[in-house]
């Protein structure tokens, strides 16, 4: 008998049937492609690492190798703390780089030549497949080559090997767990061995030729002491170092992760919303049932039995669309990176079973009601016997409203639990894009130009230095100058001055003739360029290879500084967050800088943010004795006004700096840190995406709910439209609720945006170092999408309300 | 006197799965100002089909209705709307109500959508208030539809109804839910209603109600089959009689 009353209600009540069944399907989806994202963006690094190099992931060393390595091999093999290494050789490719129109590609950092056949890391391609054999005359590149000088797959890319033009055709973006990464600047070429050969048995390869060392290791603190004879060294990182390295797509990914959990709680809210329409439902049912006599726990069954039908098949299908969905999610924040996990099914199985398993719950819970409620309930209670307590709506006579718009405050007051969960799902979807907004917002601002270096007001790169009085450096350098041909140069970046002895001195020339030249044009500026360099610095007892951030040049201003002060004086250093950590460090502190053999003591005055090398680095004063030697990278020349000048005016002064130095790289901080950062572009991608998601889960949970509105509300417009309410009325009201609904859910969105997005940004953003960043909260970024959504809510409202129209005034007569 | 409702060759034929029933056919009548009609009928016949018809709330399939002489059939929607909204109003054998509202503002309602009588908000309380005291409801207008009994229910209903004073009032069996005692009240109600010059035209069962009526049209398989008039003069007692009588002659 039960079956027959079961099959009868699946029909019966088919509208509220199907939306509950579309709702779980559409639960399953979110919760387990969400779960499964979650755990591939947590594990993200650790699985693309693993993926790449196996176990040898705990350490990693560059080293200038030249012809041989076994040099490197026999200090390697007799450290302890290694258990086993592995090492793949590249040439480090110096020269120009054309693109398809032969133009030059202005590109800094290092690229990497190689071959699959000679590599022990592996690479990826687009589609995460394992990168085994290039075509000759092929090749593939590193995917934020594409992103930053606008390459694309099928172009031809020219480089020079012994002034002969070598030309291959772009088969691809790859993917480089080592490498990879936006904050670093290493590009990898990976291309056919016979090709790469080509490289390595150049004359120049004994220069040019690095090992990259992979090494498994319990206790990479040893290592790290270990290694400091090693000859030709030029970093060392541990494994964490490079994870960290990926938290500029890893913010893209961590926004999936927010999505991901507001789809969950959306998916549980509309799920207790329709679980509980449809249960109402069936008050009048239940009622006659208890009045023939059946008892609480046989309908009670009866209910589950049918919910737990309608659970399970939506569970399944759920589970099926998820993987798609989960992909394709995925798929468009990591073009740099393998994201995944190796769980597997498991995680999209165990979302779709915690969806199945929260419905039976809800079930349960609601139909609990059952035992409460007399057969008199629900025979004679109003319409459908869902209200039992005095409403609290307001009254018509009272209210100086139109009918329509009186009838949708009444509806949202008269059951505001009901409405709640459209007001939540809403203003979670809201939430969502405010706070996503808030991060472009900021990102895409010069906030962050102070954690990147220490910031100034123009940014001038690959400046024509043939404008410049050269002669004069050459004057004052005489015999080291003398076969340097620097005469002849057009651009003179640091690493050229590097080569020399007196380097610095130089290059603090050089940037001085840039400053006499923009004084020469009307603006008076200082110029400097932040620069890195690696020193041995002892602390605690211990030694350490470390970076050290120095401007050089003419100081302007002073450092953001977020705890004591700035250095004052060469023996005076600030630190990170990050170094306060890792290396036990704290204001008051000393450490010892090896500065080319001679041991200076300095004092910790100060604590900076900084985002680079993910905070892995110490500021050390103006004055102190650096030398090119150890020079490592820098910014680039930097220019900051001393007077003071408008934002337009440094506008107009950029344009005119364009012109003095014949260059189109001249960037102003914003330009700089987005230059710098890179995470925009894959941010505004991924953004487009994030929205488009959002607003179709708006539409999807409009569609359903105001449907399942109409299909309860049938009597009601039905009698409306009797007494002479027009079509137009009846949308009116419909629509009207909705859109106040909108509103509601978009104004405690807004407020509660603010909050959040620090929360959020702060615990995303102080795991790259960075500190007290001034989130930027833009009228523009923050109206554009709830404007968006309460638009759509509207537009949809309406379409899905027009089918009230085929309702008929003369269905009120009839008895369901 | 003034002709409210006029009916020619009313047909109403319902497909159903390929299966045609012609359930009106061909009906014709005259409903004046002031009347008080009753339509009787074996079940199924086509009473309520007759109504919804001619109040414009169904498409009838062919023939005329003309309301104050406008033709009803040829109407937009929303001109019916704004007829059945200011001329009409309707009484139904169940009782629906809007649940989110109270008893009052149920009533109210039509009455604030409605700009036929230009009355402010304030006028249209107070008339719906004088309603409900008429009807000796007015201590359940802030009552929740389901704090009031069927028969406070129906009244409740007959008050909006009456909200915009309509020119013709429709009910489709309004006693049919109603114990005797409050069946005997509505009636009463309605024909103090008609008497106060509202035409009525209701559908029922019930000869002692519509031995009430002015007028009482037979239907029966979709056609008039009859039509009786009764003596307003003669006691109440007498005409149920005379109706019964002439009931039974039609094979009631
Ligand atoms: N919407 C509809 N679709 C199809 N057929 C219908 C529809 N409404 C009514 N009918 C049919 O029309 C015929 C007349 O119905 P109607 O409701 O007018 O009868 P009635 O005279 O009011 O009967 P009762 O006294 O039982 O209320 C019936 O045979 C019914 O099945
Ligand atoms: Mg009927």
């Amino acid at each position: 008998m039960f079956l027959k009353i079961l099959n009868k209600d699946l029909k019966r009540s088919k509208t509220m049937n199907v939306i509950l069944f579309l709702f779980i399907i559409l639960a399953t989806v979110f919760v387990a492609s969400g779960l499964n994202n979650l755990t591939s963006v947590l594990n993200g690094m650790d699985y693309f690492m693993d993926l790449a190099v196996g176990e040898k992931g705990d350490y990693f060393l560059g080293v200038n190798v030249g012809k041989g390595d076994s040099a490197l091999r026999e200090v390697l093999d007799n450290v302890d703390a290694i258990k086993s290494y592995d090492m793949d050789k590249y040439f480090g490719y110096s020269d120009e780089v054309r693109d398809n129109d032969g133009k030059k590609i202005d590109w800094n950092g290092a690229i990497m030549i190689q071959s699959p056949e000679s590599s022990y890391i592996k690479l990826f391609d687009s589609d995460n497949n394992e990168i085994t054999s290039v075509e000759k005359g092929h090749i593939y590149i590193t995917q934020k080559f594409f992103d930053k000088f606008g390459v694309k797959t099928g172009d031809k890319i020219t480089l020079k090997l012994e002034n002969k033009n070598r030309e291959y055709i772009i088969d691809g973006p790859l993917k480089d767990a080592v490498f990879g990464a936006q904050l670093t600047g290493g590009y990898r070429f990976f291309m056919n061995e016979d090709d790469a050969n080509e490289y390595f048995e150049s004359k120049d390869a004994e220069f040019y030729t690095e090992a990259f060392v992979y090494i498994e290791s319990d206790d990479i603190e040893k290592i790290n002491t270990a290694i400091n004879d090693i000859e030709g060294l030029f970093g060392g990182y541990a494994r964490s170092l490079l994870v960290l390295t990926r938290i500029v797509e890893l913010i893209v990914a961590f926004i999936i992760v927010i999505l991901s959990v507001c789809l969950m709680i959306v998916s549980f809210v509309i799920l207790k919303f329709s679980i509980g329409f449809s249960i109402q439902d069936d008050f009048r049912e239940i009622g006659v049932m208890k009045a023939i006599g059946i008892r609480n726990l046989k309908i009670r069954t009866l209910y589950l039995t049918k919910y737990t039908a309608l659970a399970a098949a939506g569970a399944v299908i759920g589970l099926i669309i998820s993987y798609p969905f989960g992909k394709m999610l995925l798929k468009s924040v990591s073009e740099g990176m393998v994201l995944g996990n190796s769980y597997g099914n498991i995680i999209n199985i165990a979302g779709a079973v915690l969806v199945f398993a929260v419905i039976i719950l809800l079930a349960f819970l609601s139909t609990g009601k059952v035992k409460k409620m007399t057969p008199v309930d629900a025979v004679r209670s109003g319409e459908t016997g869902e209200r039992f307590n005095k409403k609290k709506g307001i009254r018509i006579s009272r209210s100086h409203a139109g009918n329509t718009t009186f009838l949708s405050w009444n509806d949202i007051l008269s059951s505001p639990r009901r409405y709640l969960n459209i007001i939540i799902s809403f203003g979670i979807c809201t939430l969502f894009l405010l706070v996503l907004a808030n991060f472009t917002t900021t990102l895409d601002s010069p906030v962050f130009a102070d954690q990147i270096s220490h910031s100034s007001d123009v940014y001038l790169d690959q400046e024509d230095v043939t404008v410049l009085d050269i002669q004069r450096i050459i004057d004052r350098f005489p015999d080291e100058l003398k076969d340097s041909g620097i005469a002849d140069k057009k651009e003179l970046p640091v690493s050229f001055f590097a080569q020399f002895e007196h380097g610095k001195e130089m290059y603090e020339m050089y940037l001085d003739l840039v400053e006499e030249k923009l004084a020469d044009e009307g603006m008076t500026a200082k110029v400097y360029n932040d620069m890195a360099f690696t020193y041995a610095i002892r602390s605690n007892g211990e030694e350490f290879v470390y970076t050290l951030y120095q401007v050089v040049g003419d100081r302007y201003g002073d450092y953001l500084i977020t705890e004591g002060s700035a250095p004052q004086n060469k023996n005076e250093i600030a630190i990170t967050p990050t170094v306060r950590e890792t290396l036990g460090l704290d204001i008051g502190d000393t450490i010892e800088i090896d500065f080319d053999g001679v041991y200076e003591k300095c004092i910790v005055t100060g604590v900076f943010p900084c985002m680079n090398n993910t905070g892995a680095l110490i500021r050390i004063h103006d004055d102190a004795p650096t030398t090119l030697a150890h020079y490592l990278g820098c910014m680039c020349t930097q220019i900051s006004f001393t007077d003071d000048p408008s934002q337009k005016e440094i506008e107009n002064r950029k344009e005119k700096i364009k012109d003095i130095f014949n260059t189109e790289n001249v960037r102003n901080r914003t330009e700089e840190t987005v230059n710098n950062m890179g995470t925009l572009d894959a941010m505004k991608a991924a953004e487009l995406l994030f929205v488009a998601i959002t607003v179709i889960v708006v539409i999807l949970v409009t569609i359903m709910m105001e449907r399942s509105f109409i299909a309860k509300e049938t009597k009601q417009i039905a009698i409306l439209k009797a007494t002479g309410f027009r079509d137009g009325d009846v949308i009116k009201w419909q629509v009207k609720r909705f859109g106040i609904l909108a509103v509601i859910s978009v104004v405690i969105a807004m407020a509660l945006s603010i909050p959040v997005t620090r929360l959020a940004g702060d615990a995303i953003f102080s795991v790259m170092g960075a500190a007290k960043i001034n989130w930027l909260f833009s009228i523009t970024g923050m109206a554009k999408y709830p404007l968006i959504l309460i638009a759509v809510t509207l537009l949809i409202t309406w379409i899905t309300a027009l089918y009230t129209k085929k309702i008929n005034a003369r269905d009120t007569a009839c008895i369901e | 006197m003034a002709t409210v409702l006029e009916v020619k060759d009313l047909c109403k034929t319902y497909v159903t799965d390929k299966r045609q029933n012609n359930v009106l056919k061909n009906v014709s009548f005259k409903v004046d100002e002031g009347e008080m009609v009753a339509i009787m009928g074996p079940s199924a016949s086509g009473k309520s089909t007759l109504l919804y018809s001619v109040s414009g709330m169904d498409k009838a399939t062919s023939g005329t209705v003309l309301f104050d002489g406008k033709d009803i059939t040829a109407m937009k929607k929303n001109e019916l709307a704004d007829v059945r909204l200011d001329e009409m109003g309707f009484i139904f054998q169940q009782m629906y109500m809007m649940k989110n509202l109270t008893i009052l503002d149920n009533i109210l309602l039509p009455g604030l959508q409605s700009k036929k009588h230009k009355r402010s908000r304030k006028e249209v309380v107070q008339c719906g208030e004088d309603l409900m005291r008429k009807l000796g409801i007015i201590e359940a207008a802030d009552n929740d539809i389901n704090e009031v009994s069927g028969g406070q229910l129906q009244r409740a209903c007959i008050c909006r109804s009456l909200i915009n004073k309509p020119r013709l009032l429709f009910a489709d069996e309004p006693t049919g839910a109603l114990n005797r005692a409050n069946s005997n009240e509505v009636m009463e109600e309605l024909t103090k209603i008609n008497r106060e010059g509202t035409t009525v035209m209701m559908v029922t069962h019930d000869s002692k109600v519509a031995a009430k009526c002015t007028r009482v049209l037979y239907i029966s398989d979709g056609n008039i089959e009859g039509e009786y008039r009764s003596d307003v003069t003669k006691s109440d007692k007498e005409r149920e009689r005379a109706l019964n009588n002439w009931l039974m002659d039609l094979g009631w």
